[in-house]
């Protein structure tokens, strides 16, 4: 209820007169993907593998009301304001069913150009600000000021753009506990002709030390990252300080600081290559503030700001468009890599620590300007650098509490590798012609997955004895229960407006 | 999965075509953002509009932006276009498509931009058997650096259908059919 009041309000606001003018763009995906052997309708975990097929239901709704509309044929000054609503349900296609709950006002914003300084244009708002999109992956790798609301400004020429802004990320890293967290950023794009764009761009996130704050960083002494992961830090004090009424030792306070930075090369309109778009981002991740353990019925806060300020990530990726047959075949080539690290963390798999690359191809072929026929296929691989994170197999758990590399039991599975190939392919409709984003898109694919992870798509299975003992029959054998191969038909609808 | 190749075989709707090839004179005019001055419109989007017009039995014959280009610069209403245009010798038939392409939003990775479209058809000595057709069409474009001529060319399939849709309102009136 919490979460549906500020929807229907919001519901209500835009349905006033005073948005009677405004216009309307926005972006939906709906699908249904019966899943009949138990899982929840992906074919796989996550976008690494491609997005197709491994996404579910989206929508997305901006209103733009011009103010001060701009005239095409004047420098006066005009202004607009944006209004965006998104979320990933959608009634009947997921879990959420459509609940208004499940959606969020990510973006408002005004913007005001040719005030003060012809060809700027001024943003008070949320930021938001990126060099291009992975299409394949569904993934913004260089983008900046994401998560910050305050003022920007940007100006675009014919051969230099270049945006600066600056404002607040606390409540987007620390939604429940919000503490100021002042971040500035900024971009930099220079065009060659129409043939070449290069791009970089930087972030940073300072958060001061607020001595009583108890959402500001501070790191609490003696918190072995031992202890932050099995959550046993006060047990193990009270054992070893018996009698202290105090049992948690004083956290210390302290700053924190962070950044990323961005990278951007594309090129193309060049004979059969549409465009190639390179992107690159170095990421140290923002310090985390506290957990909470219990212990004797008393919940005690340990602050981790020391624990987790090691965490860097690096990510690469290429997306390269070919015109291979105009008006007949296009193919879309993607590649991605990430590598995560975590200076404070050797003894634990973590999504935190681990590399991981895939590379995707899609090609499109156009029967007629309507109907396509789709392929797609991908292969990746993920590597855990802290032991053995992923299940190969149903009894995996039993062999790994046997593994003399892993004293502390720390990891989950018995594999530290995850591969997995997927190959989709079907029919397409796109009313509008041909090109593999060319929207609305009407489809209906067959989608294969093969992982060494055993049963790697979201699903229901039984996660206990009890349930497996109860759920299945006495005569089926658990080995018999191990699955590696998913497949999925889907009926999918896109369209941009 | 065969059903939908059915689709394919979806008859369209017939077009609704003169009597007899019919010359027309076609001007096709782009509003760059912070200019007065119109320019022409792409190659291909002239190429889809004679199309349409061809389909129709209209003869197209384009009139270059050199013609129009300083006219139309003061001559901002579409009113004031068709006025100006009509005053030239001549009673050929005129049809007129003047786009505006404005900047939306980034959204979820693509550049949605809307083509706002007039398009009027005026046989000049006879102005009240005029029509006209306003919209607009939003596009997206996968790249930044795609501009307004790559949006006015996205926006072709919608434009191609909406302006046909108004030719044959016009022939249509002509033909009495």
């Amino acid at each position: 209820m919490r979460k549906l009041v500020p929807s229907l309000f919001l519901f209500a606001a835009l349905s006033s007169p005073a948005w009677a003018g405004a216009d309307v763009g926005g972006y939906f995906r709906v699908m249904t993907r019966p899943d009949l052997v138990g899982g929840d309708g992906k074919l796989g975990y996550w976008n690494l593998y491609g997005r197709l097929l491994n996404e579910g239901p989206y929508g997305a709704v901006e209103l733009k009301l011009d103010v001060l509309e701009r005239q095409p044929t004047s420098r006066e000054l005009w202004t607009d304001l944006h209004v965006k609503v998104e979320g990933g349900s959608i009634a009947g296609a997921d879990a959420g069913n459509g609940g208004l709950g499940n959606l969020r006002l990510s973006q408002v914003y005004v913007q005001a150009g040719n005030l003060a300084i012809n060809g700027v244009t001024w943003r008070m708002g949320t930021l938001e600000s990126n060099f291009g999109d992975l299409g394949l992956y569904d993934m913004r790798l260089a983008q900046v000021l994401t998560d910050t609301v305050g003022v920007s400004a940007r100006y675009e020429g014919g051969v230099v753009d270049a945006l600066i802004g600056v404002g607040d990320a606390g409540y987007t890293l620390r939604p429940d506990r919000y503490n100021s967290i002042v971040s500035p950023g900024g971009t930099l794009r220079v065009r060659a002709g129409g043939h070449v764009e290069l791009g970089a761009g930087a972030q940073a996130y300072l958060e001061p030390e607020v001595v009583g704050n108890r959402n500001a960083p501070y790191t609490t002494p003696g918190l072995s990252y031992d202890d932050y992961v099995r959550r046993d830090f006060v047990a193990d004090y009270a054992e070893e300080n018996p009698g202290e009424s105090t049992v948690v030792p004083r956290p210390g306070p302290t700053s924190a600081s962070s950044y990323k930075g961005v990278f951007y090369l594309g090129f193309g309109s060049l004979g059969p290559l549409t465009w190639n778009n390179l992107f690159g981002s170095y990421t140290v991740r923002h310090p985390d503030s506290y957990v909470t353990e219990s212990y004797n019925g008393v919940d005690y806060d340990l602050y981790v700001a020391g624990l987790t300020d090691e965490r860097t990530v690096l990510l690469l990726g290429d997306e390269l468009q070919l015109r291979l047959v105009p008006e007949r075949l296009d193919l879309v080539v993607g590649a991605l890599y990430g590598l995560h690290r975590d200076a404070d963390n050797n003894i634990a798999p973590s999504d935190d620590d681990r590399r991981y690359w895939s590379a995707v191809a899609r090609a499109q072929v156009y029967l007629s300007p309507v109907v396509h026929l789709l392929g797609e296929g991908s292969y990746a691989e993920e590597r855990s650098h802290n032991g053995k994170q992923w299940r190969n197999h149903y009894d995996s758990l039993f062999a790994n509490s046997q593994d003399p590399d892993d004293p502390l039991a720390l990891q989950f599975g018995d594999a530290d590798v995850r591969t997995t190939i997927q190959g989709k392919g079907g029919l397409v409709l796109n009313p509008l012609g041909p090109g593999i984003y060319t929207r609305p898109s009407l489809r209906i694919l067959y989608g294969i997955q093969w992982s060494s992870q055993n049963n790697a798509f979201g699903n229901s299975y039984v996660e206990s004895l009890d349930q497996y003992n109860y759920l299945y029959p006495a005569e089926v054998s658990a080995d018999e229960v191990e699955r590696h191969v998913h497949q999925l038909v889907a009926l999918e609808a896109e369209v941009w407006f | 999965m065969w059903p939908f190749l059915l689709f394919a075989c979806v008859p369209r709707a017939e077009l609704v075509t003169a009597r007899a090839p019919t010359p027309v004179e076609l001007v096709v005019v782009t509003q760059p953002a912070g200019s007065r001055a119109p320019t022409d419109a792409p190659a291909s989007v002239y190429s889809a509009i004679e199309a349409v017009l061809s389909a129709r039995l209209l003869t197209p014959t384009r009139v270059d932006s050199a013609v129009f280009s300083e006219s139309f610069s003061t001559r901002r209403s579409t009113a004031q276009r068709l006025s100006w245009l009509a005053a030239r010798p001549g009673d050929t038939v005129l049809v007129l498509v003047e786009t505006e392409v404005e900047y939306y939003s980034e959204m979820n990775g693509r550049y949605r931009w809307t083509v706002s479209v007039v398009a009027s058809v005026l046989p000049p000595d006879r102005p009240l058997e005029a029509v006209e057709a306003s919209f607009e069409i939003p596009v997206f474009l996968s790249f930044y650096h795609e501009r307004e001529d790559k949006a006015l060319e996205a926006a072709v399939p919608v434009l191609s259908r909406r302006l046909g849709e108004l030719v044959d309102t016009w022939v249509a009136g002509q033909t009495g059919g």
